[in-house]
């Protein structure tokens, strides 16, 4: 019988949601299943038992080529390795488990003002997004109202718009 | 002179410490913040990009180019005129407010022995 060496999950989790990505790769580390890339609808993993990992997920959508050269030169200097970005800027970076260390060295953001930075990055992102949905919402509706039609792409533009507003309040500022 | 409107936090302080004295690597400037402060204070990766980044921008560190001579390969920073002025600033201000503290607090203790 084949055994299965890789896997695609296609969970998907809200951006506000990081903390409990992180925790559900650390728990599939456990088990085995090592991340190999990250993604917001999808992920790879490939199984090796041989270590457990902890990992670590940097929001930044705004790094030149040079900017996250130095990036991940800062992550790797304290032990931890580049898995993977997403298109919208989400990093991926793991680090071996080590029981004898400390959590604090798991830990990327070491005080509430850069942790605070990182959160307001993506903030700043989901209320121009949540902006520019209501304002197809209402455009949508207008011509609903004087044409009959776009009802539907109203309703969806009006979704996303609350679905990110509650995203961008409930993404906390500081350590939560 | 260099504008600063607010307190450094604690991460800026120790990283323009740490480059008071000569430049130094991510990891060095890490290393030398855990015995500084005795263990109390860490960096994390995050932590560190992001202040980094930041006193980049403002002009207060600088990339340092090892010469051909180093072994160093790892990417170093040193602080500029500016970074120094933004330091001495700080210790300044801070030595200040030790100053006040120790002078208020001296003062109640002495009222609290008259009583």
């Amino acid at each position: 019988m084949k055994n299965k060496t890789t896997k695609t999950s296609y969970r998907a989790y809200f951006a506000w949601n990081y903390q409990k990505e992180l925790k559900a790769l650390e728990e599939k580390s456990r088990q085995g299943w090592q991340l190999v890339k990250g993604g917001c609808f999808h992920s790879k993993y490939t199984w090796d038992d041989g270590a457990v990992y902890r990992y670590a997920l940097d929001y930044n959508n705004d790094l030149k080529p040079e900017d996250m050269a130095r990036c991940r030169e800062t992550f790797e200097e304290q032990g931890w390795e580049y898995i993977s970005s997403t298109f919208n800027g989400w990093h991926y970076f793991r680090k071996q488990y080590d029981p004898a260390l400390p959590e604090s060295a798991y830990e990327i953001y070491t005080d509430d003002e850069s942790l605070r930075q990182m959160q307001d990055r993506w903030r700043r992102l989901a209320l121009t997004l949540c902006i520019v949905e209501f304002i197809f919402a209402a455009a949508n509706f207008l011509v609903y109202l004087t044409d009959g039609r776009n009802l539907i792409a109203a309703c969806v533009s009006l979704a996303v718009a609350l679905l990110i507003l509650y995203g961008y309040r409930k993404m906390r500022r500081g350590k939560t | 002179m260099a504008k600063r409107a607010e307190p450094l936090t604690e991460s800026y302080f120790y990283i323009l410490l740490c480059l008071y004295n000569g430049p130094n690597h991510g990891y060095g400037i890490m290393q030398q913040v855990l015995a500084l402060s005795e263990g109390h204070v860490r960096i994390g990766s995050g932590t560190m990009y992001g202040a980094v980044s930041a006193m980049l921008t403002r002009g207060w560190i600088a990339e340092h180019l090892p010469d051909s001579q180093s072994f160093e390969r790892k990417r170093q920073y040193e602080l500029t005129d500016t970074g120094r002025q933004v330091l001495e600033e700080e210790i300044s201000r801070l030595n200040h407010l030790t100053r006040i503290a120790a002078a208020v607090t001296q003062t109640e203790r002495g009222e609290h022995h008259e009583k």
